[in-house]
């Protein structure tokens, strides 16, 4: 009976080195990893725009928005908040918590462009999305929202 | 404390009373009015303010209620700053649930809480309240500290939906809002008009309470005061005083009640006093110690003393010296039980030491309390009703020995009465022969009992004579019935007679019918046969012209054959002169002339032929005439037989219709014997109904025994009930002739069980006149 479960744990173990393989190799194989880097990153490429929206657009402080709420609020329903007033949260690289990602806890330029670690390596514009449509704002400024704010996308006014 | 309200009560006048109790009555209500008012006055100017906070607080949440629901904090804070700057003294509040100020419009107090400024417990815990479950409160709340006075609005600032974006939707209230509205210059207005009112009413109070007072005095006061020191000397036993007040209200009745009450004292001891002179009868009056303290001038006669010696000095019994003053006292009795004694019969001494008879009453004086004060007597003197009480005594015992004797004999007359009642008027009463009213009596009982005697025996010859009336009657109304009933029998023959006659007219006009119609056919049979005569006549006629005819042709046939002879001589002639070629021509010629010859002989002898049958015809036309004639004959003959036979069908019919007639007469005769019938049947059933009065009565007249000349013996007469003829109704059912029980009547001679003597002598006596 011991020699049959030690056969069995031998062949668990070389089933589970098979698949770590298997992943290893293809996370290998893709060249163009995307994470989100902040609005900051951008200041050095697009100043203007950068400059611009940090000073008329709402989302580059958009934290703040939240931060003085947070008083009256459960932490479930504050983390509610995360999904349209910080940059990335619950994707890869996108933000966690005001301590741990402090450069994307305002809703900045990757909310709408998306992750731009790869545009920053590369400085290609293919590697990010460069022309927008209203269906990309629909993610947060839904009909629910427009109507308790009166928000509009700016996207058609010359944001930045 | 309650006595010395008393003693007080006993000692204050009536004038002080009156002010104390007008001063409280007057300031208690006035003071309840005042209160009122005052309190009317502030809720209603508190309710004005509360209202206009209410206005305040709707206005103020409906300016920062969108700025708030977008975020838009700056415009919130300018709105409240704007309530600051034109609201004077208006402090508005918005807190959020944990009431930490958010927004306000004293700026230095926001983040701090609210509570600071919230002076009252009640207004603190609305607040709580308004956090926790979302409702307003009621009512606005008064904040009063040092100088200053506000009036608290709350409302609670529900999380609604367009505030879950940045409040979430975990709780139901976010927050409230609170307006102090400054009330300072309200109290103080309402303090001023509080003092105002009270002030008037201070002294509207001392007015009417000076009023009261004054009208009071003049109105009550002063005239009761009179009427007491009146009633007082009344009291002390003066009533002799007089009060004059006419007015016409309760003081002015009392008064004037009074005076007729005091009057009215007088006149009952002015009664008292006459009654007392009054008595004509020994009388006197005694303390409760028997001491005299009045008596009469008949008692002083009766006793012999002087009253003014006795009175206050001596007893009753030292005076009287009577015999009762030891057996039974009637005053000393009086006074004893209370109760008013009489018809005491004693006797006493006079003045001169003879003894009188005397009635004494006796009975207690008391006062208004019922204490007895002493007791009076009555001394009646009886010496004449002792007489005359025994001359009534010797007078009844000859009353009761001759009502013993009249009762004796009213029982005598009432044995000779039960008898009568029984029925017996044998016995007669007897007189005593004192021709008194009772021997009146009996003679007019005797003379009635005879009268009554001799009327119930003619009540029982009447109702003899009455039975046998009916007997009569009976015996006549069967006869009728026998007879009615043989008359119906005879109706009925005639009516089976009258139906047969009818059966055998109707079929004499049946066959009367019948030979009619016989008749025509022979008439038509005999025209029938006169026109076959006359078409023969006209057959003959026919025949006589065919004839006629005949001999002409057989003329022309003649004329022929003359011809033809001549012609064949001619050709005879001729074929002779033709010679041998004519000799065959003149054979035919010859047999020409034979044929012609013969010719001529056959018509010769068929023209007399002819004229044979022609003279055949014409005799037959002849007959044929005369049988024309006949067959006209017969038809008008039968035409005559038709007619007459027509009249006998006629008469046969209206015959028939008086036949007819006479069976509905005959009907109509039953109908009416039947009515009759059933008559004698109902005067058969009244005459049992007259039988049985008549028997009650002659059994009710026999209950009397009457003497010699009443009394008749009259023997039992009992109708048999068979006389009653069962009713029926014959007229549409039965015929008259079926009747049994008419037969069974017709059986009975009830008459029969009588004795023949009686009979004869009740038929003489009175049936002719029944």
């Amino acid at each position: 009976m011991k020699a049959k479960k030690r056969l069995n744990r031998v062949k668990g173990l070389v089933y589970l080195m098979f698949f770590i393989f298997v992943y290893a190799t293809v996370w290998a194989q893709d060249p163009k990893p995307r994470a989100y880097v902040g609005s900051d990153v951008c200041q050095d490429c697009h100043e203007t725009e950068y400059e611009n929206f940090q000073a008329y657009a709402k989302k580059a402080h958009s934290y703040a928005s939240i931060n003085v709420m947070k008083k009256g609020l459960t932490e479930a329903e504050f983390r509610k908040c995360f999904e349209c007033h910080t940059t990335g949260y619950k994707e890869p690289g996108g933000f966690r918590s005001e301590h741990e990602t402090p450069h994307l806890k305002n809703a900045g330029c990757e909310v709408c462009h998306g992750p731009g670690s790869l545009h920053v390596e590369t400085g290609e514009p293919k590697d990010i999305k460069g022309s927008l449509t209203a269906e990309d704002c629909d993610v947060c400024h839904s009909s629910e929202r427009v109507e308790a704010f009166d928000y509009k996308p700016l996207i058609h006014g010359g944001a930045h | 404390m309650i006595n010395w309200i008393h003693e007080l009560q006993k000692r204050t006048s009536l004038r002080a009373k009156i002010l104390v109790a007008t001063i409280v009555v007057v300031a208690g209500f006035t003071g309840v009015f005042l209160y009122q008012t005052v309190s009317f006055h502030t809720e209603s100017a508190l309710n004005q303010v509360a209202e206009s906070s209410q206005g305040l607080l709707k206005n103020t949440y409906s300016a920062i209620k969108y700025p708030m629901s977008v975020g838009d904090s700056k415009t919130v804070e300018k709105q409240l700053k704007d309530i600051k700057d034109h609201m004077e003294g208006v402090e508005v509040y918005i807190s959020d649930f944990q009431q930490v100020l958010h927004y306000a419009s004293e700026e230095d107090r926001i983040h701090t809480s609210i509570i600071h400024y919230l002076w009252e417990k009640e207004t603190q815990r609305a607040l709580a309240d308004a956090l926790g479950t979302g409702l307003s409160p009621n009512q606005s709340f008064t904040e009063i500290r040092n100088d200053e006075a506000f009036l608290v609005t709350i409302k609670p600032l529900l999380n609604e939906r367009p505030c879950h974006h940045c409040h979430g939707a975990s709780k139901k209230v976010l927050g409230a809002m609170v307006v102090k509205h400054p009330v300072k210059e309200v109290y103080a207005s309402l303090a001023a008009a509080r003092n105002r009112l009270i002030i008037f009413s201070v002294v509207e109070i001392i007015g009417i309470i000076l009023v009261i007072n004054f009208l009071f005095n003049r109105l009550v006061t002063r005239r009761i005061k009179t009427l007491a020191e009146k009633t007082g000397q009344v009291s002390a036993g003066d009533i002799t005083v007089e009060v004059h007040d006419d007015s016409q209200d309760s003081i002015g009745k009392l008064s004037q009640n009074f005076d007729q009450m005091i009057r009215n004292i007088r006149d009952r001891m002015e009664y008292a006093n006459s009654l007392k002179l009054g008595i004509s009868e020994p009388f006197f009056m005694v303390d409760p110690d028997m001491k005299l303290t009045y008596m009469n001038d008949a008692a002083a006669k009766l006793s012999g003393v002087r009253s003014e010696n006795v009175l206050g000095k001596k007893t009753c019994e030292e005076v009287f010296k009577s015999d009762m003053c030891h057996t039974g006292c009637p005053v000393k009795k009086a006074m004893e039980t209370g109760e008013a004694t009489v018809g005491h019969r004693v006797t006493t001494k006079n003045a001169e030491g003879k003894e009188v008879p005397i009635m004494a009453s006796g009975a207690a004086l008391r006062d208004s309390a019922g204490k007895i004060l002493g007791g009076f007597e009555v001394l009646r003197d009886i010496s004449k009703e002792v007489e005359a009480e025994s001359v009534l005594r010797d007078s009844y015992l000859k009353e009761e020995e001759a009502k013993k004797n009249l009762q004796h004999r009213v029982e005598s007359l009432s044995d000779i009465l039960r008898g009568v009642a029984g029925g017996d008027f044998t016995v007669k009463a007897e007189m005593s022969g004192e021709n008194d009213a009772m021997d009146q009596l009996v003679q007019r009982t005797n003379e009635t009992l005879d009268h009554m005697e001799e009327l119930i025996g003619q009540t029982k010859r009447a109702a003899l004579t009455v039975v046998m009336g009916v007997r009569h009657i009976s015996e006549g109304n069967q006869e009728l019935s026998q007879r009615t009933q043989q008359q119906a029998a005879t109706v009925e023959e005639t009516s089976a007679t009258v139906e047969q006659l009818v059966s055998n007219i109707n079929q004499n006009a049946t066959n009367t019918q019948r030979a009619d119609s016989l008749s025509k056919e022979a008439v038509a049979v005999a025209m029938e046969g006169g026109d076959t005569v006359e078409k023969t006549a006209q057959a003959m006629n026919g025949m006589s012209e065919s004839s006629r005819k005949i001999v002409e042709m057989m003329d022309l046939i003649n004329e022929i054959t003359f011809q033809t002879n001549l012609l064949s001589i001619n050709a005879a002639v001729e074929a002779a002169r033709a010679g041998e070629q004519g000799r065959g021509f003149a054979v035919v010629a010859n047999e020409v002339r034979n044929l012609a010859k013969r010719s001529s002989e056959a018509s010769k002898d068929i023209q007399n032929l002819v004229r044979d049958i022609m003279d055949q015809v014409n005799t037959g036309k002849e007959w044929v005439a005369q049988l024309e004639n006949g067959f006209k004959k017969i038809v008008q003959t039968i035409k005559q037989v038709s007619d007459a036979l027509s009249e006998v069908s006629l008469a046969t019919r209206e015959g028939s219709r008086g036949v007819e007639q006479i069976g509905q007469a005959v009907d109509e005769m039953g109908g009416v014997i039947e009515h009759n019938a059933s008559l004698v049947d109902e005067l058969a059933g009244a005459t049992e109904q007259l039988n049985e009065k008549a028997g009650l009565l002659q059994s009710m007249t026999d209950k009397f025994k009457l003497g010699d000349q009443g009394d008749m013996e009259v023997e039992e007469l009992n109708f048999k009930k068979s006389y009653q003829v069962q009713k029926k109704d014959r007229r549409g059912t039965e015929p008259p002739t079926i009747k049994p029980l008419r037969d069974e009547l017709a059986t009975q001679h009830p008459i029969e069980d009588k004795p023949d003597d009686l009979i004869e002598k009740e038929l003489d006596e009175g049936f002719e006149e029944f």
